[in-house]
């Protein structure tokens, strides 16, 4: 009886530490600033994997559905600079480096690192986020800040606008997940 | 002299007007377009299993309509959403109204056939996340009653 127990045990404590969370609806904005122009945009339907076992942290999301206050800032991002029609999806496959440091079964915030491969137009690049995982009941949201190097994507800015729009933009990414 | 400085100065304002209207130019809605193409979510799904980058060559950008069971709809910084669903698990289409819908009046047609048009946003899919399913996203999305 004993060792029907340890065994029960042992197989619900590797069901509750293999759990995944996901979303569909996570957020990704990005913003930069020059005195001349700030631009900003958001994507609400960010599909996202968060393994609470292994730290395996995915998400993937369409770039045409980054929203900016101006239609005419969307077309030229999407046409003009990322050239959403040819790469038309932004993905990240990556790891919470610390994820033994995160009690998923006790509510809190737990501060996080995360590293992995951004693709974004067509080119792969490693990064490093810092961010914080918080816990409540089954449900898990992540909240993170980086920034990227335009340049380092091959996203080019037209010489006319150079100085109005910056090569460094902020990424801030806003996930709420629901275990599986 | 006179003339060509009248001439520059109404030039200089044309230019400013075109510039300001672009700049400030309303959201293209599918409500006013006219569908490009007609099909159900099952056929847009098969597109893009069998060429995923022709059927992207194929429909990204067009305003495509289509008809089927509404599952939910859920409202979301000031803007409904549509989700209908398709004959394969975890194959959904979402649909972004430009407008916003009474809760009341969608929570009524769901589980009823609706036809929805929208501008086609891509496949939200990546096959290193099979479990997610995939998600076809339609902007500036309209009902059709």
């Amino acid at each position: 009886m004993k060792k029907l127990f340890v065994l029960a045990l042992i197989f619900s404590s590797s069901q509750l530490f293999a759990q995944k969370y996901l979303t569909k609806t996570g957020t990704i904005s990005f913003f930069s600033h020059t005195n001349v122009e700030d631009i900003d945009a958001k994507n609400t339907t960010i599909s996202s994997i968060l393994d609470a076992a292994t730290g395996d942290l995915k998400f993937v999301g369409l770039m045409k559905s980054f929203k900016f206050p101006k239609p005419l800032m969307e077309e030229h991002f999407n046409e003009n600079y990322v050239e959403s029609d040819k790469f038309p999806k932004t993905t990240f496959l990556g790891k919470v480096t610390n994820i033994s440091s995160v009690n998923f079964g006790k509510d809190g915030k737990y501060p996080v690192t995360v590293t992995g491969v951004l693709e974004i137009h067509g080119v792969k690049k490693n990064v490093e986020a810092h961010g914080t995982f918080t816990v409540k009941g089954s449900s898990v949201s992540a909240d993170a800040k980086f920034k990227i190097l335009l340049s380092d994507y091959k996203v080019e800015i037209p010489t006319a606008v150079k100085g109005t729009i910056s090569n460094v933009m902020e990424i801030t990414v806003d996930m709420n997940y629901n275990k599986q | 002299m006179k003339k060509i400085l009248l001439a520059v100065l109404a030039l200089a304002l044309i230019g400013g007007g075109i510039a300001y209207y672009q700049f400030n130019k309303p959201r293209e809605t599918a409500a006013e377009k006219k569908a490009d193409v007609v099909l159900s979510v099952d056929s847009l799904f098969s597109s893009f299993q069998s060429d995923e980058t022709l059927a992207n060559k194929t429909y990204l950008n067009k305003v495509i309509q289509i008809e089927g069971v509404l599952t939910s709809s859920e409202m979301a910084n000031g803007h409904t959403t549509c989700t209908l669903t398709s004959a394969t698990d975890g194959v959904v289409a979402t649909f972004m109204l430009t407008d916003s819908i009474p809760a009341s009046e969608m929570a009524q047609l769901v589980g009823k056939k609706v036809q929805l048009k929208g501008f086609f946003a891509g496949f939200n899919y990546d096959s290193m996340m099979p479990e997610m399913g995939g998600t076809f996203e339609f902007n500036e999305s309209a009902l059709i009653k």
